[in-house]
């Protein structure tokens, strides 16, 4: 049985609009980021992999069970939407042993398992104030104890960084991490993309409904050829290394840091920079504090991709 | 596997988990219905009987028994089915999946590993329970009340029985009907308008369509003949007290049945509603 999520030529169109379109993906276990714009068919994806939408075309399997197959499906998924809505008049509390004792644990097993889910996401506190009366940051994490109490195989998380304080993220991210290292698939969509560099194994980047690169992030960017690298370095002697690398033919633009510590430098072959760099540092005995690619983050490559407009690449 | 008690296959393990998770649903449906703003609504249509009949029984003495129960007959056609009952009904069901669609909190019932059918069947079920307990306790409290103080002593127990099983019957086709609506329209007050003057002026229509509707088999099933009837002497074409039972229940389960259906292929996609 494959243990992947895999997408087989998936089309999903609102009549005349575009969802997504002709997404072929098989994704392993592990945290993986969804990135892209708004409208770039995140929001879409995340249904079509959790069945509240159906594909026009293609079809979804996530870890060799379909959608369709509610039963057996929804054990595996847990979905902490974008939506800020509970059914009304409940506590935290009752919501998760409500949907739990709907999911068909035993009354015992369900309270055992939603105050679990409340412990791990700081909220036994206020467990039982009515979910209406919760701040934002309460909301956020009380939908994501309501993804996570049923111990899903499959998390998909739609911003579930919105709202939360520092210490919150924090602890929220590490939840993911714990997720993903037990074999699960995190799915997140976020807009905070440094965050998603931090805790994403893979980044999927969408735009106008179509995936255009997923992998890690220094492979596609590895795979982004017509974009120079570019490389940091961080030393005192940074006005003297700039007039250096001006020698070598392959370096393309070269811009001091603001406090002239530190410098950027663009060459569309790293090897050959870094090589280079090494020898010019011993000769010159520069002192170096730091040095290092600047744009395998998925900042960077979100850049190049969707603000720049290339598209096309996989790796 | 993590819920318990579930089996592969179609064995009873599956069939018992099914009936708890209904149960789960049903819990759930119930606290809301009891939590939301509607539940004053539904109430003030419940009380609107015992007031209508409060009002009467102590302005009308010393009744026949057959006068008392033909006035109770009129009351009754008029003020607990085509009111309470219709109104009642149609702003509990409709509201059953419109509701979450609006509030935005269906996907909760959707991630759940729920059949969309067991889905369907319990919030039916959750709203029967509702309208059937508060209806047919208002239908039990009323009949007594104006037979009792109008007649000044008679009392026809088993007719009160009789009123109590259409009210129930009436509950359950409304409630089919409007469980469908809100499955069907996104608003669904419309096609409840057009319904509720469907049943108001049926009587006016050729007997072969007269049938599609509720209130013509419930009318005969009333013990004296409801306002219009009196008016207008009764229609020979009224169905068997057998043949309206039946066809209220295949309505019924017609209705609920399509709604299975609808339920089944939702989406979600509240920024269209």
């Amino acid at each position: 049985m494959n243990e992947g999520i895999v997408f087989e030529d998936v089309s999903r169109f609102y009549g005349d609009v575009l969802g997504v379109n002709r997404v072929d993906l098989d994704l392993e276990p592990g945290i993986i980021g969804l990135v892209g714009p708004n409208g770039a068919g995140k929001s879409t994806l995340m249904n079509l992999v959790t069945g509240l939408a159906s594909p026009s075309r293609g079809r979804v399997v996530v870890r060799g069970v379909v959608p369709n197959d509610a039963e057996a499906f929804y054990r595996r998924i847990g979905y902490c939407t974008q939506y800020d809505a509970f059914p009304v008049g409940m506590t935290g509390r009752r919501l998760l042993i409500s949907l739990l004792r709907v999911h068909g644990f035993a009354r015992d097993r369900a309270n055992e398992l939603a105050n679990a889910a409340l412990d791990r996401v700081g909220m036994t506190a206020a467990a039982d104030r009515p979910v209406d009366a919760y701040s934002k940051g309460m909301r956020q994490r009380i939908k994501l104890a309501q993804a996570i109490c049923h111990e899903p195989e499959v998390l998909v998380l739609d911003e579930p960084l919105n709202g939360l304080d520092p210490q919150a993220r924090a602890e929220v991210t590490e939840i993911f991490r714990e997720f993903g290292a037990v074999g699960a698939h995190v799915l997140i969509s976020s807009h905070i993309l440094h965050e998603v560099d931090a805790i994403s194994d893979r980044v999927v980047f969408l735009d106008n409904g179509y995936v255009i690169a997923e992998g890690d992030a220094p492979g596609i960017k590895g795979e982004l050829k017509q974009y120079p690298m570019q490389i940091y370095v961080r030393s005192e002697h940074a006005p003297s290394i700039a007039s250096r690398l001006f020698e070598l033919g392959h370096v393309t633009e070269v811009r001091l840091h603001d406090d002239g510590a530190g410098l950027f430098a663009r060459t569309p072959d790293a090897d050959r920079f870094f090589l280079a760099f090494n020898r010019l540092a011993l000769a010159g005995a520069w002192h170096v504090d730091a040095i290092g690619t600047a744009d395998e983050t998925v900042e960077a490559i979100y850049n190049y991709l969707v603000v720049d407009g290339a598209a096309g690449v996989s790796s | 596997m993590t819920a318990d008690t579930w089996t592969d296959g179609a064995g009873r393990g599956v069939w018992k988990q099914r009936a708890k998770q209904a149960r789960a649903v049903v819990d759930v449906e119930l606290r809301k219905m009891l939590g939301g703003k509607r539940a004053l609504a539904v109430c003030l249509l419940a009380a609107l009987p015992v007031f209508v009949v409060f009002l009467l029984a102590v302005n009308v003495h010393a009744l026949t028994l057959m006068d008392a129960r033909e006035t109770f007959g009129t009351i009754y056609s008029v003020v607990v089915l085509g009111a309470t009952v219709f109104f009642g009904c149609a702003l509990v069901f409709t509201h059953l999946f419109r509701g979450e669609v609006l509030r935005r909190s269906l996907h909760f019932y959707l991630l759940a590993p729920l059949r969309r059918e067991v889905l369907t069947l319990a919030k039916y079920a959750a709203g029967l329970l509702a309208v059937c307990t508060l209806f047919g306790g208002v239908t039990i409290l009323v009949h007594p009340m104006f037979i009792v103080t109008a007649t000044q002593g008679d009392w026809v127990v088993l007719e009160m029985f009789r009123y109590l099983g259409i009210t129930l019957l009436g509950c359950t086709a409304y409630g089919a009907v409007f469980l469908l609506f809100g499955t069907l329209f996104r608003n669904p007050i419309l096609p409840v308008a057009v319904l509720l003057g469907w049943e108001m002026l049926n009587f006016l229509l050729p007997a072969g369509i007269r049938m599609a509707s509720v209130s013509y088999h419930l009318k005969s099933l009333l013990p004296v003949p409801g306002p219009v009837e009196q008016a207008m002497g009764v229609p020979a074409e009224l169905p068997s007290p057998g043949v309206a039972i039946m066809s209220l229940l295949i309505l019924s389960a017609v209705a609920v049945v399509l709604a299975c259906l609808r339920v089944r292929r939702m989406e979600i996609r509240y920024t269209e509603d």
